[in-house]
């Protein structure tokens, strides 16, 4: 898995599962590095492919952080699959999402 | 009409049957000991046009078609083509045999029926390491989902830490969920099949009970925040935050933005559409009735720990298994009857507002009362109980704490005072605060005045005035009084039990400082502070400890309403649930005894009255 990061901008690229959770966590810690200190961080998820608890985990761990630092969050261009398993798993109203679904 | 609504006609159809078919039986015997009496037959042909009427709506189309020809030859009478004679007596007693039979095999049907909608309760909690064990919540969520909708699901994250904390190999989030299904509980609870076993912290249990047209019930008795909490729009960490200050939360989370207005108004519209539907679905019973149900659940109760007692020392592991089981559900059922006997202190807060406003305006005082959490329940006895002390407390407010707009200016306070009344939940018990912001009053003027009370239920107060700034009163009281947590202990032959509220510690006697007076009366000392030692063996009527035992035995330090004591026991058998029989009820009053327990083994204790005792004893 990839992630590139801009000052309000992060995107993920892969799988964001148990197997490679570690990677994961390590490339989202860097940038959180690059965030500056915007009103809202866009998280762009076009490119994900697979989501586990581990990889949900992440991702709530990570939007934690940035509202520790008063900057908030939200899931940009998720595809239809994630949002489903976003749902299903009552995370819709923590993680935010927004903008279209991807078909 | 939904589902839901179908299956609760059906339920009160069925209710109301059984009450109709009673009153024909009731009319007939009437008719045939008195076979003149045409209003018997005008009477079972209402109650027979009233069951056809029912049944059709609800579709029992068997008992339609049957009803309308018991109609039929009742209309014969009245018309007088057919007289009534014995014979047709026992025909229409036959005939109601026949209606108890459909409605009978409706029950049963209803009974075996997998397809009712369901609303099943699911706690889901995995293991910490349960992704190394190739566990994950998902695919089960999944699962369940296939079976039916969720109602609500809640993921609860507040364990997961932040980014650089959080160990990504272990799991941190766990789910609170209702799945609405037609599947059978077993089904449901067959998910978790292959993990449940060894992960206690799955629960899975039927709570279709609570939800009346598919509106959860219970959500009329919880607070703003704890719905808000419940849907996922909040932190508890925040509600609790809000209700340590004194503003009213709605208000308080819109100031700091934590969450949208529309989503309190979304949480107090649920709580208003919950509360409309309680009070729809709600069924009058005689407290005596429900008195008697708690007292025989209560035996239930000790009878099944003498069964799983037994179950264990049989060494027999399916017995075991029932045995937990059947422990398990019928502590369910006390818990539940228990609440049956909670009723809110809306009403006896809200007396409160016409008291401030008339002894206020007498006084020419400028006084605005507040009142939250009014929605807390609490038991009916208690609440009976806590009305007086409460009021004597708020007039005392009022009287001598708030001073008037002129007194108030020359204090550089605002010209109108403040009373604030406030009932919330915490630790098991309901803590009500009330304070004002008035000049202060000595608290001890109130201590005898509520001091009864306060025994009755087993309260305690908290009080503290700051002169200038104002007072406060901190009551905690039990939720019930009717079951209370308590330590077993022997005193010579006997076992007593002493409410667990009222234990702070227990000591070895040979441990202490002991120190007799001349009178007779025992101190001990214990950490530079000197307590009273009670020794209740000769007082209830047993043996005087001989004084070689004495120094064998334990102290136990207490705390009645307003001090502390010691009582020696020999030994202390352990902390048990006790479900409290009435002595005055069932004997007669006995001084320092609140009542008494059966314990698991047929053996009975009597429990300890503290503040009692610290009277009889003279502490």
């Amino acid at each position: 898995m990839n992630v590139k990061a801009a000052k309000n901008k992060i995107s993920l690229d892969g799988d964001l599962v148990l197997e490679n959770a570690e990677k994961g966590k390590k490339l989202l810690l860097a940038a959180l590095e690059k965030i500056d200190n915007s009103k809202t961080v866009a998280i762009d998820l076009e490119r994900v492919k697979e989501i586990d608890s581990p990889g949900f985990q992440l991702l709530v761990a990570f939007i934690r952080t940035l509202q520790s630092r008063d900057i908030d969050c939200e899931l940009i261009k998720a595809p239809k699959e994630i949002i489903d398993l976003v749902i299903l798993s009552g995370l819709k109203k923590f993680l935010k999402i927004k903008a279209e679904v991807k078909k | 009409m939904n589902g839901d609504s179908i299956d609760r006609l059906k339920e009160i159809f069925k209710n109301e049957a059984d009450e109709l078919i009673e009153d024909v039986e009731e009319v007939l015997s009437t008719l045939e000991k008195d076979p003149e009496n045409e209003d018997s037959i005008d009477e079972i042909s209402r109650i027979f046009h009233s069951i056809k009427g029912s049944a059709r709506v609800v579709g029992f189309n068997e008992i339609v078609l049957f009803a309308h020809s018991v109609e039929n030859i009742l209309d014969m009478v009245r018309r007088g083509e057919l007289k009534i004679s014995m014979n047709l007596v026992s025909l229409l007693l036959k005939s109601v045999d026949i209606l108890k039979s459909f409605i009978d095999s409706e029950k049963k049907r209803e009974a075996n029926s997998v397809n009712k909608i369901k609303y099943i309760g699911i706690h889901l909690e995995l293991q910490e390491d349960a992704f190394s064990r190739g566990q994950d919540p998902l695919p089960l969520l999944r699962e369940l989902k296939g079976m039916g909708s969720f109602h609500s699901i809640r993921a609860n994250i507040s364990r997961v830490p932040e980014l650089r904390e959080i160990d990504p190999t272990k799991n941190y989030i766990f789910y609170d969920l209702v799945l609405k299904t037609r599947r059978h509980y077993r089904e449901v609870k067959d998910v978790f099949i292959f993990i449940g076993d060894d992960n206690p912290k799955i629960t899975v249990s039927d709570i279709s009970s609570r939800f009346v047209d598919g509106v959860d019930t219970e959500l009329a008795d919880k607070r703003l925040g704890e719905i808000l909490v419940d849907e996922g729009f909040l932190d508890k960490e925040k509600v609790e935050q809000i209700a340590a200050s004194h503003k009213k939360i709605g208000e308080e989370i819109v100031e700091k933005t934590w969450i949208r207005d529309e989503h309190i108004q979304q949480a107090l519209y649920k709580k208003q559409k919950s509360r409309k539907v309680q009070i729809a679905s709600t069924l009058r019973v005689h407290i005596d009735r429900l008195e008697k149900l708690i007292d025989l659940i209560g035996e239930m109760v000790t009878s099944v720990s003498g069964i799983t007692l037994v179950a264990r020392e049989s060494g027999l592991e399916e017995l075991i298994r029932c045995g937990d089981e059947l422990d398990r559900i019928s502590r369910d059922m006390q818990e539940q009857v228990m609440t049956m006997r909670m009723v809110p202190l809306e009403s006896t807060f809200k007396r409160f507002y016409r008291l401030v406003r008339d002894l206020s305006n007498a006084l020419g005082k400028d006084i605005e009362f507040h009142i939250s959490g009014e929605e807390t329940a609490l038991d009916k006895t208690i609440i009976e109980q806590i009305a007086e002390p409460l009021g004597h407390m708020v007039q005392n407010c009022v009287e001598h704490s708030i001073e008037t707009p002129a007194e108030r200016k020359r204090a550089g306070k605002p010209g109108k005072g403040n009373i604030r009344l406030k009932a919330y939940r915490e630790d098991g018990k309901v803590i009500i605060h009330l304070e004002d912001d008035g000049r202060g009053f000595d608290p001890r003027e109130i201590y005898q005045a509520v001091k009864p009370n306060m025994e009755f239920f087993k309260g305690k107060i908290e009080a503290k005035s700051i002169p200038g700034k104002g007072s406060k009163f901190i009551i905690k009281i039990p939720m019930t009084i009717a079951i209370i947590d308590g330590m077993r202990l022997r005193i010579d032959a006997r076992s007593y039990i002493i409410p667990l509220d009222n234990v702070v510690e227990s000591f070895p006697l040979a441990s202490l400082n002991l120190e007799s007076k001349k009178d007779g009366k025992d101190l001990v000392g214990l950490r530079n502070e000197v307590y009273p030692l009670v020794k209740l063996h000769s007082f209830f009527g047993g043996a005087e400890t001989a004084p070689g035992n004495f120094d064998k035995g334990l102290v136990v330090l207490v705390e009645s309403t307003f001090k502390k004591f010691c009582i020696y026991v020999d030994e202390i058998l352990g902390i048990s649930r006790a479900v409290i029989k009435n002595l005055q009820k069932n004997y007669r009053p006995v001084p320092g005894i609140i009542g008494a327990s059966l314990n698991g083994d047929g053996t009975i204790s009597l429990i300890l009255d503290i503040p009692g005792i610290e009277k009889l004893m003279g502490v």
